[in-house]
Order: C-alpha cells, then sequence, then structure tokens
C-alpha cells in the first residue's frame, strides 16, 4: 500500500442555511489519479477550495502527509506542497507565457530583500536557474514556441495548458485540477488527457474535478463521487460505473410502481 | 532593452547639464519641483502600478515625512540628512501600520481607508497647535551647508545644489524601483495586480508583500516630504491636502503606470502643464482640467505608451511588444 498523502475527515462547509459539503471522508494515496465527480452542485468545487484553505471549513479536518492543514491560509497550504487550479482559467493575463511560468517559480526563489536591491550573485543565480526550469515546463506542456505571447492572446485551450504549466512551476507533490477539460475540444482534451498521465509519471499524485466521464473513466485509479455534498460512493471506474448509488444520481430514479 | 538604457543615459546626461544651460532660478524652481513630484510619483507608481492598489492618501506619508524632519530641525536642530533618515523610517512605519490595517480590505474599501488616513493626519495638523503651529505653519526650515574646506562650501539653500540633490534622491529610487521590480519581490507584486487568487496558489504570501510594499512606497514619499520642507522652508496642514495625493496619482496613471519612465514623464508633465497654462489667466485650472480628461480618455495606457508606440511606428522593433500594464484582460483572469 503506497503512504497515504491527503487525509479528508468530516469535511462540512455551510453556507447560512446550506450545506454544501456534508462530513465528506476520503484519502488519497502517493502517485494516484482520483477523479472527484458529480452532478452540478454537488459540492466538487466546494470541496476544493476548503482543502485548499479558500473558503473556511465548518468542520472537519484535512491532513496533508500527516500534518494537519485545517486552518492553514492559501499560500501556507501552497507551500506544503499542494498545487490547484481553477475551474475557470485563471492567468497572470498581461504577462508573458514565460513570464506566467516564471512567477510559478516563487516557492523556489529564497531572494532576500537586499539581494533584489543590490542584483547579487546569488539572486542571478536563482534567476539563471529558475529560467532553465521554466524553459523545461514550457517544453513539457508544449508551448515552448509561444514563450513571449501575452497570455490572454493564446487560443483557450492552450490557455488552459499554461495554467497547468504554472502550477507544475510551484512543484506540486499533490495537484487539484478543477475541470481541466472544461471547454476543450476532443484533440485538446486527449491533449490534456496525456499531460495528466505525464504528471503522474513524474510522480505527481492528482486529483481531478471533471464533468467530461470519458476522460475521468479513462485514467483514473479510484473515482469518489458526491452528490447534494454527499459522498455517495467510491472506487475504481468499473466499480463507479455500475454502482446503482451512482446511476441513480446521474440519471435519475427509475419510476416506481406507486403501489409497491 | 539595451535601447531603453541608451535613452535612460541620456536622459541622466540631459537632467546633469541642465543647470549648466537653464541658469534662471525659475526654470530651476520648476525642475525642483519637478524632482520632488517625481519621487512621489514614483512612491505611487509601486504600489498602483504593479501591485494594482490605489492610495488616494500618500500625502499622509509625504506630510509626515515633511513635519518630521521639520520639527527635527526646528526643535533639535537635527540638519536636512538627519531629518531625512528619520523621515523615511517615520513614514515607512506609519506606512507598515496602515498597510497592515488597510489591506484586510480591497478595491473601493482600501481607497477610502488611504483617503481617511491622510485627512485625519491633516486634522491632527491643523489642530495640535503646540507641536505644529497649526494653520500657522512652521517657518525657517533651513538646508544645509556642507563644508568642503579648500574646495570651498555647497550651500543647499542654492537651488543648484538643491537641484542636484533631488537629482541624486529621483536616480536612486528610480534604481531602486528598477531592481525590485525585476527580482522576484516584483514579480510577486505583478501577480498580485493580475491575479490575486492565483498568486496565492502558487503560494504568494499577497498580505506579506502588499504589506512591503507600502512600507518601501511610504519611505520614499516621505523623503520627497523632507526634500520638500527644506526647500520651500515653509510647511503648513496643506502637506497633508488632497490634491498632493491625486496629483500624483494622475501623473503615474497619465505618464505610465507600472513602467519606470512613464511616472517621470508625467510627474514632469503634470508639473509643468499648469505653468504653461498661466498665459490663460483665471481660466487656467479649468483648462488644465480639460487637459487632463483628454488625456485619460484618449491615452488610457499613459503618454509612454503613446509616444514609444509613435517611435516604434517610425523604426518598428523586430521584438514583440513587451505587456502593456494597465490593459486589463477582458473576462478571463477575472472571476
Amino acid at each position: 500500500m503506497p503512504a497515504e498523502l491527503l487525509k479528508v475527515n468530516h469535511l462540512t462547509v455551510r453556507f447560512g442555511g446550506l450545506t454544501a459539503v456534508n462530513d465528506v471522508d476520503f484519502s488519497i494515496f502517493q502517485d494516484e489519479i482520483v477523479s472527484l465527480i458529480g452532478p452540478n452542485g454537488a459540492g466538487k468545487t466546494t470541496t476544493f477550495h476548503a482543502i485548499t484553505g479558500y473558503l473556511r471549513k465548518s468542520a472537519g479536518e484535512v491532513e496533508f502527509e500527516g500534518l494537519e492543514l485545517t486552518h492553514m491560509k492559501p499560500h501556507q497550504i501552497a507551500e506544503m506542497g499542494i498545487i490547484r487550479t481553477f475551474q475557470i482559467t485563471s492567468l497572470f493575463p498581461n504577462l508573458s507565457v514565460l513570464e506566467n511560468i516564471r512567477t510559478g517559480h516563487h516557492m523556489q526563489e529564497r531572494e532576500t530583500l537586499l539581494d533584489a536591491v543590490f542584483n547579487t550573485r546569488r539572486k542571478r543565480s536563482i534567476e539563471d536557474e529558475a529560467l532553465v526550469r521554466t524553459l523545461e515546463i514550457l517544453k513539457f506542456i508544449g508551448l515552448e514556441g509561444k514563450k513571449e505571447f501575452i497570455a490572454n492572446t493564446l487560443p483557450y485551450g492552450e490557455q488552459r495548458l499554461l495554467e497547468i504549466g504554472i502550477a507544475l512551476a510551484a512543484n506540486p507533490k499533490l495537484l487539484l485540477l478543477d475541470e481541466p477539460s472544461a471547454g476543450l475540444n476532443d484533440t485538446e482534451t486527449q491533449r490534456m488527457k496525456e499531460l495528466i498521465k505525464k504528471m503522474r509519471a513524474r510522480s505527481i499524485t492528482i486529483l481531478l474535478v471533471e464533468h467530461d466521464m470519458k476522460l475521468v473513466m479513462g485514467i483514473s485509479d479510484r473515482i469518489i463521487v458526491l452528490n447534494f455534498g454527499k459522498k455517495i460512493a467510491t472506487g475504481t471506474p468499473e466499480e463507479i460505473r455500475s454502482h446503482p448509488e451512482v446511476i441513480k444520481a446521474y440519471l435519475g430514479e427509475r419510476k416506481r410502481d406507486v403501489k409497491s | 532593452m539595451r535601447r531603453n538604457r541608451a535613452i535612460a543615459i541620456l536622459c541622466l546626461c540631459g537632467a546633469l547639464v541642465y543647470p549648466i544651460i537653464f541658469r534662471d532660478p525659475y526654470f530651476l524652481h520648476m525642475a525642483i519641483l519637478v524632482g520632488i513630484y517625481t519621487l512621489l510619483a514614483l512612491s505611487i507608481n509601486l504600489l498602483l502600478g504593479y501591485t494594482g492598489q490605489l492610495s488616494l492618501g500618500h500625502a499622509a506619508f509625504f506630510g509626515v515625512g515633511a513635519y518630521i524632519s521639520s520639527l527635527l530641525y526646528l526643535h533639535l536642530g537635527v540638519p536636512l540628512w538627519g531629518g531625512m533618515i528619520l523621515a523615511l523610517f517615520g513614514s515607512g512605519i506609519l506606512g507598515f501600520i496602515v498597510a497592515k490595517i488597510a489591506f484586510k480590505l480591497r478595491g473601493a474599501y482600501f481607497v477610502i481607508m488611504t483617503i481617511g488616513i491622510a485627512e485625519v493626519l491633516r486634522l491632527v495638523a491643523l489642530n495640535w497647535v503646540d507641536l505644529t503651529k497649526g494653520p500657522m505653519g512652521l517657518t525657517d526650515i533651513g538646508a544645509p551647508k556642507i563644508d568642503l574646506g579648500w574646495a570651498g562650501m555647497i550651500d543647499f539653500s542654492q537651488k543648484v545644489p538643491y537641484y542636484y540633490l533631488l537629482l541624486f534622491f529621483v536616480v536612486l529610487s528610480a534604481l531602486l524601483q528598477y531592481r525590485l521590480v525585476h527580482s522576484s519581490y516584483g514579480r510577486s507584486f505583478i501577480s498580485i495586480r493580475e491575479n490575486e487568487d492565483l498568486a496565492e496558489s502558487i503560494g504568494i504570501n499577497c498580505y506579506k508583500y502588499l504589506v512591503i510594499v507600502v512600507i518601501i512606497s511610504s519611505s520614499i514619499a516621505g523623503i520627497a516630504g523632507s526634500l520638500y520642507a527644506h526647500y520651500v522652508s515653509f510647511i503648513d496642514p496643506g502637506v497633508f491636502a488632497f490634491f498632493i495625493s491625486v496629483n500624483a496619482v494622475m501623473a503615474v496613471i497619465g505618464g505610465g503606470q507600472g513602467t519606470l519612465a512613464g511616472p517621470i514623464l508625467g510627474a514632469m508633465l503634470f508639473t509643468l502643464i499648469p505653468e504653461w497654462l498661466r498665459v490663460f489667466g483665471d481660466a487656467r485650472m479649468a483648462i488644465y482640467a480639460l487637459v487632463v480628461i483628454f488625456i485619460v480618455i484618449f491615452m488610457p495606457k499613459g503618454i509612454l505608451f503613446y509616444t514609444t508606440r509613435l517611435f516604434e511606428l517610425a523604426a518598428p522593433s523586430p521584438f514583440p511588444s513587451p505587456p502593456q500594464p494597465g490593459e486589463r484582460a477582458g473576462g478571463e483572469g477575472e472571476r
């Protein structure tokens, strides 16, 4: 059994009277690709927000590598090695592709204010290293030919790849992808799928929120299904495909005989 | 890059020979005022141009710097040098406190908070008569002399030495800004402007960087205030006035926010235009307002952008143009 990376215990998020996430538990193990699925409004993105500190948890705990991160701020959680992307394309729109990824390296750049002001040798060597890594990532996501382009002038599909590039630059142990294939055409989705597999091969564990069932079934090791904020099922793609609760959640309940 | 450096050096040479060509005290006086406004504009640019946070209360830091160094001079005989250092620390500490509180808020709330702080300080200066002499203001704030022995004496109450003193500080803060922007600090500042949520998600502590920016920015504003006080040798609570903040913000936006040359150009134009408009007599300020409106409507990216584009059209650059700040993405990055 591989090591347990993320552990979510009794996670609950309430907005006023509405319980968006209700007592959800799950674990994610090293080098897995896990998908979080469910109908619209099931609480998937809310779960993401809660894990990464963008939303206050009403109850429950989140542990990462055995460390409690329930009360941490988003940037502290990022420092632990959990990096997320956003459901709506989220870039540094007016910066070039290169600068976008360059910015993602922030946590590996331990420059002091004095380094910056006096442009020390130490600072320049940090910068050179970061540039090398940036070019590596550009190649990895396949945007090396576009490094001078301004991010918001890229076609949509490439913007989504760039988002992942930014996240990769932050050196994640666990990567949370929020609907990476939303709005992509078939070829682009295929490209995204290959990229996700390539990241796992680099031993990045992935938690995926996704609506594209072909993609989910094709790459997930395990699937967690949420409905109305509750976890209704968990298992391999095959188990999920035939799980009665899941079918009910997605397709609705078959009308029963009124008398029975 | 190389061309920019050449232009910067050319401008610096121009600034160095300026007092030799223009000996008229009026021209020197205007140049010194431009220098003071440039410092203030650079200070605001660091905050507005790179982190995207609008402060309409920078006069608070300017005024605190002016009062600290004036009071030290008048009561304890501390010369400009010491006054400037303490003004730097005083404004910096004030900036630290303000930022710590104010950045719990963003957007309009932050703007209102900065206006409020400047106004509170203005009222304190107006009413704490024992210390500040209230509306009477502080007078006879002298400038220092440096005795160079046989080489003579530099008297900073003269305009030419003071001009070079200001030039020194303008170059120093421009250099500081350049270095900061081209470091991981600068990238963090810009990431906050571009997309704060994304910045947090890659481990950037936005709150911390915003506080750092305000400390540096307010320290520079404090130095500007100190230099102002020792130049005009008289200050009153007007140093906290709203229009000082607004003028400097206008210089930044009109000149080109998020660039180094933009605020300098802006500070020049927005100090000189009102002077040129003196020929219109009473209608001067009304026409000035029209000019400002014209610039904002037709040159939203700042004068610098349109001037450089003019040159680029004349001699097209082989490289794609760098990202233009102020050019916000429609829809994509917004949530």
